[in-house]
């Protein structure tokens, strides 16, 4: 095998895995704020199928995948806004909220998908003119660094900049003071006046909007339509990045590096020349999840306090 | 004595659901006074407070600051109005630093969680009262007394000018209290009210005025010059107590338990108890006095065979039950009431018949062909009731409806029932009635006569000298001494509880 | 003075259990069918015709009412389950791969052994509990002895197990030879589930289903086990102290769940499939989860539900044949009568109140 086919190939696999990291990434660090704000939101996976949805189904109609872009955000945001009716206002169990929420964005996608085609005559709908790749600071012709790091869509630096921005948020400033207190001890701030309620919806109105986005990346950039059930256990993924992750945003980004890594070998593999069924490659990403969880056995120990438990006064 | 009104409660009723938990209180608090509220668990003392503080809203009644009506919907409005509160249970974030859970909410503009400043302040109201803490130590790396210190930091940084300190020292040894009583007068001084919630008479008596509440409703309000502890009492309970346990001296038998060497680590993997070693006889009561959080409810739970005994040997009759199963431990007779009676006693949504076999079901007398025997439960739940007076509209009303004394009282008859020579007590009169303590006492002493050893755990060190045949201080894991009940006094208790031995203390009370 | 008034949410006093359960399930039921309307009028369907439809497909004959039953069978299944699962506060959400793994074992002892079929239908029943059961006590272990959160194990599990089943059968050691379709030979005619009545399409697995309802109620409301479920549940410290060992539990109950699964996966495959393919099981856990959680975990309830989401399934495809509308609209319903129901029993347990802040 030539040298230069080697190194494309190991070009296209890193560029392939900063690409499949971004929607992990957008999902885990919304959710990071989320968790971090004592939510214990299980619905990552049905707000990024919703996200996915609607940006795929407003990209068609509007013709504009800003105007998609922005109705994902939207799209997630109302999603988590149940989530925070149901858990925060109504304090009902949120593992059995979060469940329900995936269930009802799988059904009812599904449905609304189908209704679709079957209305455009057919079993699928067609494909997008997706987002282009930026070429960032004009180094996109770089060679290999610039395929890997200039040449990604906007969404993937916006995604990578988050990270910082953040980390900020919780250790810098008084606001991420407070949603890092809610995680630990949220009588800390309504014994100080401050409303819990209203934090955690904030909280959770971000973590929808980053995960909405994280869906709408999913159809606009990373693929070209909406498959029901596409997101495929990505936002469950998030929620194990966010543990092994131990609950900071650096260690956070890392492991999403491990399972995007993983999916990008899984994409190569083939025209590497692995000879192992495609289903244990597939597989991949699963396994190592429980084998992550398994290795973070300890991290609960970094685990914000009172994650899951409704407050309540008295 | 001060005279001018700072704070004005009248006809204040605050209810939850059907309990009223405050009856049309009034009363008023003048500026620079110390004003104590008294009462019993459940009289309404914390639930009047929160509502001077703004935590919960009032049903009716209406609120003076310095003459002015004032309606409070949040802590904020409180303290606005120059109120700040200590909660008898800390609500401290820990894994954040003493700094930060100072300013945590007190921003009034501005995005950065500004510290510099706020250091600055801290450390000048520090020097003002004599406060001494590290404003970067991480809550959890402070012991429980210095977290009350960060407590009172935090409600006197927002700039409070009455302070309400809920029960601030049932975590503080006798000479941490002393200080802390210091400190409140220099708050006094500097023209700061104080309303202090406490049952213990001691302190009761160092403020200036007494409001007394039972059952929800005020009693009156006295100045404490011209009162007494038993004038008090009577109005706290409606009667007159005696808190001396009747204790016949009875000579120790056989060796029950024995404990070598023994080493048990935390929740976070760190030693908690480190090298005890004690054995007690037949007939015997080994109390130990500490302030909890010094490795006791860590030694229990090794005891009982629900945390890892890392180092060391229990034996009970002889037999050696190191890192036994709580199963086996409880078949062989190794009675527990723990020091949270909800998170390790019961199941709340469990009724007393099945609270009452709780680790018992397997048992032949309440099962068969691994199917519960219900009639046997309902008869046994019957005889409990009757016997320890428990009171309930029916033994099948859920424990979570029951009230501390009741719910306690199930745990006895349980653990009486089942325990064969060895009883743990961690803290069982704690949250509790004056009446049931009584009963705890006499259940306890009655287990000594029947040749039980008995080790009980508690904050109370009235407790502790009312029951124990010898007295051991833990402090830090570790035992300061085991003395003779009859060797030492309440003071060297105090002393030994702060880690000080003997001695050096007499050195230093000479100097 | 500042007199404010504002609306707050607070806690009702309690109600005797009946009356609230049952305006409770009248208020979701009612609230749930909103909600679909409004879906089906997006999807720009007539809400009427499509509930005609609906109604008759399931109940408006025989083979619509068997053919109801013999959907609710695998739910009930299911449900029981999630139930169990949730009531000792287990998060086994791998309902979907245990039914799959149920399944597997079933499939590959029928294919293995030649027997008549009073004892090939008592083999698969084992198999498929058997199956199930091995995949929940994966998540079991990885909880007891490695402290892998259960929902994490059993979800990522789910993936994992239908991924196997595609290799064996794309790898042709489950297909037949010259096939195109991703799918098992037949099973043989030994190992199917027999009618119970000549002429109605019912098989035998209702009586099964029935059993289990009935087992799974003794177990927990009078079984010492189920008493050690239901305080695990509750209280797990509190259990822990009074010798009932976590460990042990998290094995147990996912034995006993996961197998629970592993029998949906059997009456699905060997009562109305009878082959297996990747996508046939689809669906049947997260139905399950939601039969479980609406029924408030109590097999009774379990019982009712699933013949509930049973008809629902059964009228939606005659549905799909009468108004056009995809079947998949049933996942969708499902879905918000679940959101439905739980939130509703917040409204049960709160009200809206006028405050008068006058203090």
């Amino acid at each position: 095998m030539s040298e230069l086919f080697e190194s494309t190939i190991v070009v296209a696999m890193l560029a392939a895995t900063l690409r499949i990291a971004t929607p992990l990434l957008l999902a885990a660090i919304g959710e990071l704020v989320v968790q971090r704000a004592g939510i214990w939101n299980l619905g990552i996976e049905g707000t990024m199928l919703m996200g996915a949805f609607v940006a795929y189904m407003v990209a068609i109609s509007s013709g504009s995948l800003w105007v998609a872009l922005f109705a994902a955000i939207l799209a997630g945001i109302l999603m988590n806004m149940i989530m925070a009716v149901c858990a925060v206002t109504f304090k009902l169990n949120q593992f059995v909220v979060g469940l329900g929420m995936n269930l009802f964005a799988a059904g009812t996608t599904l449905f609304l998908y189908r209704e679709a085609a079957i209305d455009a005559g057919g079993e699928t709908l067609p494909g997008l003119q997706t987002f282009d790749n930026l070429d960032l600071f004009g180094l996109a012709d770089l060679p290999y660094l610039g395929r890997i790091l200039f040449s990604q869509q906007f969404l993937t630096y916006f995604a990578f900049l988050m990270v910082p921005l953040v980390w900020f948020f919780l250790y810098r400033t008084r606001f991420g003071l407070e949603i890092r207190s809610l995680g630990e001890n949220p009588k800390a701030l309504d014994t100080k006046g401050l409303s819990v309620s209203g934090r955690q919806y904030a909280a959770l109105a971000f973590g929808g909007a980053m995960t909405g986005l994280a869906g709408a990346f999913l159809v606009l950039a990373l693929t070209d339509r909406f498959v029901p059930g596409m997101t495929g256990g990505r936002g469950w993924l998030a929620f194990v990045i966010i543990i092994a992750g131990r609950w900071r945003p650096w260690p956070i980004m890392l492991a999403v590096f491990v399972f995007a890594a993983l999916e990008a070998f899984q994409l190569q593999a083939q025209g590497i020349g692995v000879k192992v069924p495609y289903q244990l490659l597939l597989a991949l990403p699963y396994i190592v999840a429980i084998v992550a969880m398994m290795a973070a056995k300890n991290s609960k120990v970094a685990q914000p306090e009172r994650l899951g438990i409704p407050y309540n006064r008295e | 004595m001060p005279t001018t009104e700072h704070l004005r409660v009248e006809r204040l009723t605050k209810r939850f659901g059907e309990v009223t938990a405050v009856d049309s209180a009034s009363f008023d608090v003048r500026r620079g006074e110390v004003h104590c509220l008294l009462g019993e668990n459940g009289a309404g003392k914390s639930t009047l407070s929160e509502c001077l503080y703004g935590f919960y809203r009032p049903d009716s009644g209406r609120l003076f600051v310095d003459g002015h009506p004032v309606a409070f919907s949040s802590p904020r409005d409180a303290i606005a109005h120059g109120i700040g509160m200590v909660h008898q249970h800390f609500v401290l974030v820990t894994p954040l630093s003493v700094i930060e859970n100072v300013v945590l909410g007190t921003h009034k503009s501005g995005w950065s969680a500004n510290l510099t400043e706020a250091r600055q302040r801290l450390a000048e109201i520090c020097d003002r009262y004599g406060i001494q803490t590290d404003f970067n130590a991480k809550i959890w790396q402070l012991s429980v007394g210095e977290q009350q210190w960060v407590e009172i930091l935090k409600a006197l940084y927002i700039g409070a000018e009455l302070l309400i300190l809920d029960e601030p020292t049932a975590v503080l040894t006798p000479q941490e209290s002393e200080r802390l009583f210091r400190i409140i007068r220099r708050m006094t001084d500097d023209g700061l009210s104080v309303i202090l919630i406490s049952h213990k008479l001691n302190e009761v008596m160092q403020s200036d005025r007494v409001t007394v509440l039972r059952k929800g409703k005020i009693v009156g309000t006295v100045n404490t010059e011209e009162t007494t502890k038993s004038d008090l009492v009577k109005m706290m309970v409606g009667r007159s107590v005696s808190l001396k346990a009747e204790r016949r001296e009875l000579s120790a038998g056989k060796p029950v338990l024995e404990v070598k060497d023994l080493a048990v680590n935390n929740d976070r993997g760190l030693r908690a108890v480190n090298g005890l070693t004690f054995q007690i006889r037949a007939n015997e009561i080994l109390g130990i006095a500490g302030v909890a959080g010094n490795g006791q409810k860590e030694l229990f739970e090794a005891l009982v065979g629900a945390r890892k005994v890392e180092q060391g040997s229990v034996h009970l009759n002889g037999a050696n039950v190191t890192n036994l199963s709580p199963k086996s431990m409880i078949d062989i007779g190794i009675g527990y009431i723990p020091d949270d009676r909800y998170r390790a006693g019961l199941v709340g949504e469990f009724d007393i018949e099945e609270n009452l076999i709780l680790g018992l079901q397997e048992r032949a007398e309440f099962s068969r062909h691994k199917l519960l025997d219900v009639k046997r439960m309902a008869k046994f739940a019957q005889e409990a009731i009757n016997q320890f007076g428990i009171v309930t509209p029916s033994s099948k009303a859920r424990a979570n409806t029951l009230s501390g004394g009741n719910a306690q009282k199930i745990i006895l008859a349980r653990e009486l029932w089942s325990s064969k020579s060895c009883l743990l007590a961690n803290q069982p009169t704690r949250g509790l009635d004056v009446g049931v303590i009584e009963y705890v006492h006499k259940m306890l002493l009655e287990k000594r006569s029947d040749g039980f050893a008995v080790l009980l755990a508690s904050e109370e060190l009235d407790d502790i000298l009312a029951l124990s045949d010898r007295i051991a201080v833990i402090v830090k894991g570790e035992f300061m001494g085991i003395f003779d009940a009859g060797s030492v006094s309440l003071a060297d208790l105090g002393l030994l509880m702060a880690g000080q031995k003997l001695g050096t203390s007499v050195a230093l009370e000479v100097e | 003075m500042a007199e404010m008034t504002q609306w707050t949410i607070v806690r009702k006093p309690a109600q005797p259990a009946w009356v609230a359960s049952f305006f409770i399930t009248l208020f979701a039921i009612l609230l749930s069918l909103a909600a679909s309307s409004v879906l089906l009028v997006i999807a720009g369907v007539d809400v009427w015709e499509a509930f005609d439809a609906l109604l008759l497909g399931a109940f408006g004959d025989m083979e619509g009412v068997a053919g109801s039953l013999v959907k609710a069978i695998p739910l009930v299944f299911a449900g029981l389950s999630a139930g169990l699962a949730f009531r000792a506060r287990i998060w086994n959400v791998g309902q979907e791969g245990q039914i799959y793994a149920g399944s597997m074992l079933a499939y590959w002892l029928s294919t293995s052994v030649s027997l008549p079929s009073v004892l090939m239908i008592p083999l698969i029943l084992a198999g498929g509990f058997a199956g199930g059961a091995l995949l929940g006590a994966t998540s079991g272990v990885l909880k007891s002895r490695f402290r892998v959160d259960e929902i994490v194990s059993t979800v990522m599990l789910n993936y994992v197990i239908v991924l196997f089943l595609s290799y064996l059968l794309s790898s042709k050691i489950w297909m037949e030879p010259g096939q195109y379709y991703m799918q098992t030979p037949q099973v043989v005619e030994a190992s199917r589930l027999p009618s119970l009545f000549s002429g109605v399409n019912l098989h035998m697995g209702l009586v099964v289903a029935i059993l289990a309802l009935i087992a799974v109620q003794i177990l927990l409301s009078r079984g010492t086990l189920g008493y050690a479920i239901r305080a695990f549940g509750w209280n797990p410290e509190a259990a822990r102290f009074r010798g009932i060992d976590p460990k042990y539990m998290f094995v147990v109950v996912m034995v006993l769940s996961g197998g629970l699964a592993g029998m949906a996966g059997v009456m699905q495959t060997f009562g109305v499939d009878f082959r297996l393919t990747t996508t046939a099981l689809q669906g049947l856990g997260a139905t399950g989860i939601i039969v479980g959680v609406i029924a408030g975990m109590r097999p009774l309830g379990i019982g009712i539900a699933a013949v509930l989401f049973g008809s629902l399934a059964q009228g939606a495809l005659f549905m799909e044949v009468m108004a056009g509308v995809s079947s998949a609209v049933v996942s969708a319903m499902q879905a918000i009568v679940l959101i439905v129901f739980i939130s509703s029993s917040a409204f049960s347990r709160y009200r809206l109140m006028r405050v008068k802040s006058n203090v």
